[in-house]
């Protein structure tokens, strides 16, 4: 376990975290949730996650400024953008910002944990 | 004057008083805080028990008694439906089926007499509208309340079937317009399935004297956003119509809902007298780069007005062969003419290109007359502005 990859889980919604961390879990990762903008961004700078899955619209922080601000902290893990929000020139924004990718809320959970796996096994960026 | 002793009746009953309204106070604080963190607990359990519902695929053998009933149960189950599809909302949808919600709900809809509840019931089926509630939603068509109405409208669409469209459509002329605009973006999400009865109203309605022009303007404007080719010659026989709202609206759905066949009519309607439909057309005609549509786009260069002339340019940049017109332009007598083939060639790096090779020495004649047509824009443009400061 202690091998595992350890992801963070970034969202408000109680639901989402916790299926997603589950699913996680059950597929043997390491998993820490949280549930604003500015706990993720602490998070992601006193941790070194292997992967981040991260919500745009959450209190305190949204998802382009903690990818901002995680990029100005030269945090180097992998992170997926998980939203239900439908404007393409956010999620190009949020891409900009260093997101490897963009998943839209309704998602399937197993197309959600492929990409996880996928994400997981590509080279990580060295700062 | 009170004397000293009914002073202090007074003061004691007020105390009294206040020392009730405190101790009420308190306990209603006690209930309220009590509710919140129940309802919290609740939340949390149902959270939970769906969580792992929706992870194992799979329904609990254990009576489910009572989650229906339960308004924070829903508003859990509903808030997984967002959030999931295939096989998780799968599962989330044979719950809904063990728990008989939609009925339940449907109950909820015709029966309560609470507006919110109504509409929290109506909002969760369009959110799980299936055949077995088109009769209730068609039925809601008809409700004294808007947000009623649009609701139905929206449950009607979820489940698609096209014989719908026409009670929306009969609904949305009794309505207002703020409403009729709703009613018609609900219509969008049929897509091509309403596009035969939308396209059936259109051409019906030339022979209706009394016919509303805003709500064919709203047809006309869905009708462009599904984008389906079969809306053409309803389209078509908009194009001439006597109000120009019309004329505008099927200019610009011909551009995503026509074909080559619309070009005829469309360079007519670029020569229609209100500038608006010209723009349209314009627009439009980059869409199908069209040969016949050249030379007329060429001439729209040198409209009167300022959008027409941008959208001719444009809809040339956009057209396979149109930019050897945008560069016939910059000889143009007009300066008008000129200077919107030079922002569309500039921004789409013709000037650039034309200005590398010039400094590399493979410049042609063609390129020196782009270069030059910029660099007079420029001092024009420099001009204006010191004349101006």
């Amino acid at each position: 376990m202690a091998d595992a990859p350890w992801i963070l889980v970034a969202d408000d919604a109680a639901t989402v975290t916790l299926l997603v961390s589950r699913a996680l879990e059950s597929a043997g990762y390491q998993v820490t949730v949280v549930s604003d903008g500015f706990a993720a961004f602490e998070a992601g700078v006193s941790n070194d996650f292997d992967l981040a899955l991260l919500d745009h619209m959450m209190p305190s922080m949204l998802g382009t400024e903690v990818l901002q601000r995680w990029g100005e902290a030269g945090v180097l893990f992998p992170t997926v953008v998980l939203s239900g929000v439908d404007d393409d020139e956010l999620v190009i924004q949020l891409l900009e910002l260093g997101a490897v990718d963009f998943i839209r809320k309704p998602f399937n959970l197993k197309e959600l944990m492929v990409r996880v796996r996928m994400h997981l096994a590509a080279p990580r960026a060295v700062g | 004057m009170l004397n000293p002793s009914t002073l202090l009746i007074v003061l004691a009953v007020l105390m009294m008083v206040a020392l009730a309204l405190a101790i009420v106070l308190f306990f209603i604080k006690l209930v309220h805080r009590r509710r919140i963190r129940a309802i919290g607990v609740r939340r949390a359990h149902y959270i939970g028990a769906l969580g792992e519902l929706v992870a194992r695929n799979a329904l609990p053998v254990s009576s489910l008694t009572g989650w229906g009933d339960d308004p924070v149960f829903l508003e859990v189950l509903f808030d997984f439906l967002t959030i999931v599809t295939g096989d998780e909302r799968a599962t989330l949808e044979r719950l809904i089926e063990r728990l008989d919600l939609r009925a339940k709900l449907a109950e909820d809809v015709r029966g309560s007499r609470r507006l919110r509840m109504r509409l929290q019931a109506l909002g969760y089926l369009v959110e799980i509208a299936d055949e077995t509630l088109e009769g209730l939603f068609l039925g809601c068509l008809g409700d004294d309340v808007v947000e009623v109405r649009l609701h139905a409208a929206r449950g009607l669409a979820r489940i698609g079937n096209p014989d719908s469209v026409g009670p929306i459509l009969d609904r949305m002329e009794h309505e207002e317009h703020w409403v009729a605009d709703r009613l018609a973006d609900v219509l969008v999400g049929y897509g091509p399935a309403a596009v035969p009865a939308l396209s059936q109203y259109l051409l019906l309605s030339q022979f209706d004297a009394r016919r509303d022009a805003e709500l064919l303007r709203d047809i006309i404007r869905v009708l462009g956003l599904i984008g389906d080719l079969s809306a053409e010659p309803a389209l078509l026989s908009m194009v001439e119509a006597d109000e120009q709202l019309l004329r505008i609206g099927a200019a610009s759905a011909l551009g995503s809902a026509g074909t080559p066949a619309s070009v005829p009519a469309l360079l007519q309607a670029l020569e229609d007298p209100d500038w608006r439909v010209r723009a349209r057309a314009a627009d439009s005609l980059g869409v199908f780069s069209d040969p016949r549509a050249i030379e007329p786009l060429g001439i729209a260069l040198r409209d009167r007005a300022w959008w027409v002339r941008q959208d001719a340019a444009k809809a040339l940049a956009n057209h396979l062969g149109g930019e050897a017109r945008l560069i016939e332009a910059l000889g143009d007598a007009d300066p008008f003419a000129r200077d919107a083939a030079l922002h569309q060639l500039g921004l789409r790096g013709t000037v650039r290109d034309a200005y590398r090779r010039i400094e590399a020495g493979t410049g042609t004649e063609l390129d020196q007359r782009i270069l030059r047509a910029a660099l007079e824009s420029e001092a024009q443009d420099s001009a204006a502005s010191e004349l101006a400061g």
